[in-house]
């Protein structure tokens, strides 16, 4: 189960604001875990406030999950970083090309 | 903050390049007077294009993206802070958290335009868990966790 194709980029900086959220990052950066062992890394939490960030996290295109008999295991996703990233540069892409287009037209047209 | 001590030798994030068949002062217009600035970058526009003023542009569709000038210099150089504008201070994005620096260079009649936009939060390529590992980190530094 992967992230959608397109994710508000707003939902990728919610989601890596919160403390708990980033520290669950932390610790399926390297490791594939199960949520009840993610949860266990939070004493204080109930588990479905657990579910809960994780579901956020996985909403954002953060981390990826893969089904594992009964068990789902939780993977970080890099590429929801690198989606922000594009985000921006298409942005200047497209957006450079409709200010040469306007400076271009307005420079014909004062001549 | 003086500029060019600031961010010489660093990586840009983003650098893209652009010739117009314009001059520098036409294609200046159009980062510093707001109907202008909407024709290309959004919907609406408002601008405040002095140091310390403020910009506010929102696209369709999409964020709306907030800054203050740093640094002007008509019509060669122009440097901005830019952020998303519905973001927090400890999240990527926030208002404030990120550079561009614009340079125009005449090239006969048109303009060479320059965009460096810096730290913006990124993965490295083909180094994940050190991408992780620095956003966290700036995240962390940010919001003082």
């Amino acid at each position: 189960m992967n992230a959608p194709a397109q994710v508000p980029m707003d939902a990728v900086a919610h989601a890596l604001a919160d403390g708990t959220r980033r520290a669950l990052l932390r610790l399926i950066r390297d490791d594939e875990l199960p949520a009840g062992e993610l949860a266990a890394n939070f004493p204080t939490m109930s588990r479905p406030a657990v579910s809960q960030h994780l579901r956020v996290l996985q909403t954002a295109g953060l981390v990826s999950i893969r089904p594992d008999g009964n068990r789902r295991l939780y993977r970080a996703r890099s590429e929801g970083l690198t989606e922000m990233w594009n985000f921006i540069e298409e942005m200047w892409t497209d957006r450079l090309a409709k200010l040469k287009v306007a400076a271009e037209r307005t420079e014909r047209s004062s001549k | 903050m003086t500029d060019a001590a600031a961010t010489a030798g660093r990586t840009p994030t983003i650098e893209q390049t652009v010739n117009i068949a314009a001059s520098p002062a036409t294609v200046w217009s159009f980062w510093t007077e707001p109907e202008r600035l909407a024709e290309w970058w959004g919907s609406d526009a408002q601008v405040a294009a002095e140091p310390g003023g403020i910009y506010r542009v929102a696209m369709e569709s999409g964020p709306v993206m907030v800054g203050n000038f740093v640094e002007l210099d008509p019509p060669h150089r122009l440097v901005f802070t830019f952020g998303w504008d519905q973001n927090a201070p400890d999240e990527p994005m926030a208002p404030g958290s990120t550079r561009v620096e614009v340079t125009l260079t005449p090239d006969g009649d048109g303009t060479v335009l320059n965009l460096r936009h810096f730290d913006i939060p990124e993965t490295h390529a083909g180094d994940h868990r050190k991408g992780w590992e620095s956003i966290l980190t700036q995240l962390v530094a940010a919001s003082g966790a």
